[in-house]
């Protein structure tokens, strides 16, 4: 509002100084209703002119009366001329303006990849995955980054299912996942990749093997950041449903407000998922067991025990661009999920009435300041205190089929509902609740020493505090053993261009120290009363860790990437002090893993050739780990009982090697601005190099594929630009896209009866862009051909889907 | 439309399995060992041997099998190479799997260990060399006997899965002053029928160890090694029992989870086995020994047979720490405390652990020892009415290969036996051995085919 006013006020002055001559204002925008950024508008004859702002906003003075020419031109817009009479000292006009066909997806990717570019030929192993195009159509998140070279997500089942991101052959705790550069675990299982929107991201940056500084971590196999939208620019609403197979509602809503004269700046997005992931499995995991409990298998069923419904909100209010700031946040984030377990980490037994809920409040501050009190220092903070929850609930004393049905077992002669042992589906009866107040806070502050000279340094703190409640059997807390564990990490990095910006180099050094505070009770017998002492311990561990990164722009459009580390992996609480409950003997003299990583690739392109672009990507990896974290099987010697032998006690020992070595690559084709097509591999060796046996001999598995773990796949997907179908000034866009993955085999020594098979699958999608450029519908049909697809374990994955999302975008209000 | 084209995706996805798994068996190395000719009525020896686990441990990793006929086995040119590529036929299980196998050799049994299928029971029929076929219905056990079950060949035809749990908290009361209290529980059983491959019946039986007991700390904590007498209508089941210190107090975890009661080594009570009704699973019922009081439980191989006198002999011993064999009378169902074969009395030693024990015939049975204050696995041919035993020497005996915690003795499944041979592939970790067989009438030992190991791996049985 006060926007408007301001400008009436200096609209009002300037016809009072100027009488005769008037003043031309409008916006230029496109039929998307995007405002047209940069585009020239000049006045003919005369030559006055001017440009659009950010907001697609133009303005000539002091124009004298009488007839004229408008040219509208931009790299990104057909060239427009309009004639226009200057006869009112006010005069107002909008123009609509249409993209130019054939340089919009230039100039589009030209100016969205900038960052992507610039990231990717940093010298970082990395991939961005942009996500403005996915957000108007039926795909997940983690779907995106499933189509991504080198990345493969390893999902147990349907949306909500738990999920692992196996980044070249390595995964599970190796990889990091960050939200802005914070732990995405701070955010609690509620706000993760299962259900944070592509609407919201602005980009993900996937880094394999050597991380930047404002990502450190113990994190050897890589890191997935996602970033999510920052700009508040503009003043706009974007609101999109989409309901599909299984039952799958999905919404999202989005709206950003930006006050230009104070910088007051205002985002919130919010989203809701429910599905029943009621998909039917038809593969060899899918049983039904009769009264005899004989095994029918494949057996074809409906998921029947799969809700998923989650539900969260983020809010933001700050100030962009002042003085004080280039942005400056405070965040609340707030989810709450419901998830029903279908089943275990394999498909064998069906859950019914396992479920767990999720909840977490977020508080964030986020604080960016170039030339922060002197010219060339940059300061970023991003702080994040949060306190999230999980309850688990299994309560359920019977065992069902996967038809839905009670089991049934002969007991006594007499045919009855099997129950089972324990009360809950997954053993003992449970119903338990897991708090956790999370800080976690990274600084940077970066300095340019000189032109093309930068070094920052990075300070991560990490502190976390944990509360477990047995619901169902509440204990004493004099008894629990109360650990606090806090983590600071100190790295430091140096950025060199040289050799005419041909050469990028990156220095990394990283500390890493990690304070652990034990107190553990000890219930003490004297004279016959027990009294309550605790131990208290503190251990303290830490270690060095530096790596480096090279990109030599070697020709026009060839750079050579190359990058290398030396990093620790810390032992965490459990694999020190183990876990009674779970039989993990305690193992204080555990070392901190080492691993030695390499990448070497590069990026070629885009080459032009008249109407067909081309580019191409390649790189090869070596990641070498030493003393790994294994758990082993703990010799029965050392046990005082020695029956407990074979209950598997186990404790985590420094031992072995792993190696993965293998090649990525992706090409990128465009013809004409219309065809888009993209093909990329990865294909690895991740191999087991374990140490020795227990007599002493190299290890029989040496050399084995690592069982399990899919190391070869292929994506490729196409996209196909129409415009002016049905209507004018229309885009239609179709989609194909399809997934290969190798067949690879369960458990070691690849018996044929642990193969999953070869898995293939097609996707088909279409988006049509409205001539109001408000409304965009898409269509998508997942799995075409209903294949048989598989994950972890032989874990069935859905079969055909189809899912229709309407996107409505507000982009002017106030 | 659709069928045609799901069909077609499943035609070409079996050809290209098909195609990759020839090309496999293609790529793997030049075939040493033809396979031997499938002959009709073929008394089949299958040899079981396990690779280690990725962490390391030996044999834990999973189970191969491999078949040879009697002439192979006594040859000692012929050479086993059950771990190449294409030579051993891989059991289904993820962890060592627990095979039990048919008295003519034609069916091996297996409940999968642990894994995407543990507790699944799968049967497969013995053709020669790693030639084996699934045959029957795949059971699932596991919501009974849990992901790694105890079961054994009861019976011919009849096997039986125990599972000990349910057990009540061992304390009542609030922290610091917990008030002891007898962790009870009860076994759950099921009678798995191995021919027409089908759990016909279960049941649970509460265990009560009486007050006096009890209240002393006594309890069970692991069922084992079920065996079905002479006259099919009991079931014999082996019992784990502890004792905890009642003047003790609890024991907790991290999170201050009470998880136990402080133990106590303290005994004062027999070999104790439960007894149940056959084929009702009904009238639990303990016997126990006053002749030795080391449990018979085994770590995975059988310890307790139906004799050819109609008596059960149960070796007393848990992970090598006995060394007695046990009798349990036909006529009284209960334990014959005239009777104990001791067996460190029979070699005349003092210090010898049973590791593995099966009867055989006539009051003969074939045993494998370990000694505590020498390294080494032992072979003796035990008679039990005699109350004799006779070693037999083998050439690597002495090997610490075989008695190491987690080396081949210790995790030993089965000793072969057919006619009057007994078969004993004996491997010490991670070397090659062989296959010896005992003519167990004239007592001479030979030895047979040669066996190569792998590293970290041994030959855990025979059938």
């Amino acid at each position: 509002m006060n926007q408007f006013l301001s400008t009436a006020f200096l609209l009002l002055t300037t016809l009072a100084a100027f009488g005769q001559t008037g003043e031309l204002h409008g916006t230029i925008t496109v039929p998307s209703g995007e405002p047209a950024v940069g585009a020239s508008v000049t006045l003919q004859p005369g030559n006055s002119a001017t440009m659009t702002d950010e907001a697609g906003r133009y303005s000539l003075k002091n124009i004298p009366y009488g007839d004229y020419t408008l040219v509208i031109t931009s790299v990104e817009l057909v060239a427009q001329k309009i004639s226009i009479s200057i006869n009112q000292t006010r005069q107002r006009k909008n123009i609509l303006a249409e993209p130019n066909a054939a340089s919009q997806l230039e100039e589009v990717s030209v100016v969205r990849a900038t960052e992507k570019r610039q990231m990717e030929v940093s010298g970082f192993a990395v991939a961005v995955v942009e996500t403005k195009e996915a957000s108007l159509r039926n795909l997940t998140t983690n779907e995106l980054l499933d189509r991504t070279v080198g990345v493969r997500v390893r999902q147990n089942g349907g949306i909500g299912s738990q999920i692992e991101y196996n980044l070249n052959g390595l995964s599970g705790s190796a990889v990091g996942l960050f939200l802005d550069g914070i732990e995405i675990s701070t955010y609690g299982s509620s706000f993760n990749l299962n259900n944070i929107p592509p609407a919201m991201i602005e980009r993900i940056e996937i880094y394999k093997g050597v991380l930047p500084s404002h990502l450190t971590g113990d994190y050897v196999g890589g890191a997935i950041n996602v970033v999510l939208k920052k700009d508040a620019s503009q003043n706009n609403i974007t609101l999109a449903t989409s309901y599909g197979s299984f039952n799958t509602f999905q919404s999202d809503i989005g709206a950003t407000f930006r006050d230009k004269k104070s910088g007051f700046s205002a985002r919130a997005s919010g989203f809701h998922i429910y599905t029943d992931n009621s998909f039917t499995t038809w593969g060899r995991s899918t049983t039904y067991v009769n009264h005899l409990q004989q095994i029918t298998r494949p057996y074809r069923a409906k998921r029947f025990n799969n809700t998923y419904k989650s539900i969260g909100g983020r809010f933001e209010a700050g100030f962009t661009d002042v003085n004080w700031a280039d942005q400056f946040f405070l965040g609340y984030n707030v989810s709450d999920t419901y998830n029903e377990i279908p089943h275990g980490t394999t498909m064998a037994v069906p859950y019914v009435g396992r479920f767990t809920e999720y909840q977490a409040h977020v508080l964030s501050l986020n604080y960016n300041k170039r030339d922060f009190l002197i010219d060339g220092l940059a300061l970023s903070v991003n702080a994040v205190h949060s306190n999230r929850s999980t309850y688990l609930q299994d309560t359920v004393g019977l065992a069902y089929n996967w038809d839905g049905t009670v089991r049934e077992v002969i007991e006594f002669g007499e045919r009855v509902p099997l129950r089972t042992t324990g009360g809950g589906q997954q053993g003992e009866k449970t119903i338990t609740q897991v708090d956790r107040k999370i800080t976690n806070a990274r600084s940077n502050l970066g300095y340019t020493v000189a032109p093309g000279h930068r070094v920052s340094l990075n300070h991560k703190f990490e502190m976390t505090d944990r509360n477990d409640s047995d619901l169902l059997n509440p204990i004493n807390r004099d008894l629990v053993t109360v650990s606090d564990v806090t983590k600071n990490i100190l790295s430091f990095n140096y950025e060199a261009q040289t050799l005419n910006d041909k050469l990028i180099t990156n220095l990394l050094v990283k500390y890493t120290a990690n304070r652990t505070n034990r107190s553990r009770p000890e219930i003490v017998t004297q004279n016959g009363q027990n009294t309550i002492i605790r131990r208290d311990t503190t251990t303290f561990a830490d270690n060095f860790g530096y790596g480096a990164t090279v990109s030599y722009n070697i020709l026009p459009k060839l750079f050579i990437i190359a990058s290398g580390e030396n990093a620790y992996i810390m032992p965490n609480e459990t694999h020190l002090y183990g876990d009674p409950e779970i039989n993990i003997l305690p193992n204080l003299n555990l070392k901190p893993e080492k691993n030695v990583n390499y990448n070497l690739g590069f990026r070629w392109g885009a080459f032009d050739f008249g109407k067909h672009k081309l580019s191409i990507y390649g790189s090869a990896f070596w990641r070498n780990g030493f003393d790994k974290i294994t758990q082993q099987v703990v010799d029965a010697d050392e046990i005082e009982n020695e029956e407990d032998a074979d209950i598997q006690t186990t404790r985590y020992i420094n031992l072995g090697k792993t190696q993965a070595r293998g090649v990525e690559g992706e090409v990128v084709y465009i013809y004409d601005n219309r065809l888009n097509a993209m093909l990329n591999f990865s294909k690895f060796n991740n191999l087991f190099k374990g140490g020795v046996d227990g007599s002493g001999e190299a290890h029989d598995l040496y050399n084995e594929q690592v069982p399990n773990e899919p190391f070869f796949t292929i994506n490729a997907n196409v996209q196909y630009r129409l415009n002016n179908i049905f209507q004018k000034q229309s885009i239609l866009n179709l989609y194909y896209n399809t997934g290969y993955v190798g067949q690879y085999y369960i458990v070691w020594g690849a018996p044929e009866w642990s193969e999953t098979p070869t898995q293939f699958t097609h996707d088909i999608g279409a988006s049509y862009r409205f001539p109001s450029g408000k409304l965009v519908a898409s269509l998508d049909v997942k799995n075409l051909f209903n294949a048989e697809v598989y994950d972890n374990f032989m874990v069935q994955k859905p079969g055909r889907g189809v899912y229709i999302k309407l996107n409505y975008t507000i982009s002017k209000f106030l | 439309m659709r069928n045609h084209l799901t069909k077609a995706m499943y035609a070409a996805a079996i050809v290209a399995v098909t195609l990759s798994s020839c090309s496999k068996n293609n790529d793997g190395p030049d075939d040493p060992n033809p396979e031997p000719p499938v002959e009709e009525g073929t008394r089949w020896i299958t040899l079981t041997a396990a690779f280690p686990d990725v962490a390391g441990t030996p044999g834990n990793g999973g189970t191969l099998a491999y078949a040879l006929s009697h002439e192979q086995a006594i040859d000692p040119n012929h050479v086993v190479r059950i771990f190449d590529s294409g030579q051993g036929f891989s059991l289904k299980s993820q962890r060592t799997a627990r095979v039990q196998g048919s008295a003519d050799g034609n069916f091996l049994y297996n409940i999968q260990y642990t894994g995407a299928d543990g507790g699944v029971f799968n049967k497969y029929s013995v053709h020669g060399g790693g030639e084996f076929e699934e045959v029957g219905d795949e059971l699932n056990t596991a919501v009974i006997l849990g992901t790694s079950p105890r079961w054994t060949k009861a019976a011919e035809g009849i096997g039986v899965g125990v599972s000990f749990g349910e057990a009540d908290d061992p304390y009542t009361g609030e922290a610091p002053n917990f008030v002891y209290r007898n962790p009870k529980g009860s076994v759950r059983m099921a009678i798995i029928n191995l021919n027409t491959t089908g759990i016909t019946n279960t049941g649970s039986a509460d265990i009560e160890l009486g007050e006096e007991l009890e209240a002393q700390g006594y309890h069970v904590w692991r069922a084992d090694v079920p065996v079905l007498n002479e006259a099919q209508d009991k079931i014999f089941i082996g019992l784990g029992i502890r004792r905890h210190d009642v003047n003790g107090t609890v024991t907790y975890n991290n999170n201050g989870l009470v998880n136990g009661w402080q133990m106590t080594n303290e005994r004062d009570l027999g070999t104790t086995t439960l007894v149940v009704d056959y084929p009702t699973l009904r009238n639990p019922k303990l016997i126990t020994s006053t002749v030795a009081n080391t449990d018979n439980l085994s770590y995975r191989t059988m310890t307790q047979y139906v004799g050819t006198d109609g008596h059960i002999y149960q070796a007393a011993t848990s992970m090598g720490s006995g060394h007695q064999i046990l009798r349990i009378s036909s006529s009284t169902d209960d334990y014959d405390d005239t009777y104990d074969f001791d067996l460190n009395a029979a070699l005349g030693i003092q210090d010898a652990g049973i590791r593995a024990f099966r009867y055989i015939q006539d009051g003969i049975g074939v045993v494998l020892y370990t000694r505590s204050t020498v390294a080494g696995g032992y072979v003796a041919l035990v008679d039990l009415n005699a109350k004799t035993a006779t070693k037999l020497t083998t050439e690597q005996e002495t090997d610490e290969g075989f008695s190491g915690s987690q080396f081949t003795f210790p995790q030993y499944q089965n000793i072969g036996a057919h006619g009057d041979y007994v078969y004993v592939p004996l491997t010490p970790t991670g070397k090659d051995g062989n296959l010896y067989v005992i003519n167990w009438k004239t007592k001479e030992i030979t030895k047979g085919a040669q066996l190569v190991n792998g590293t970290g791996s041994h030959f855990l049985g025979a059938y």
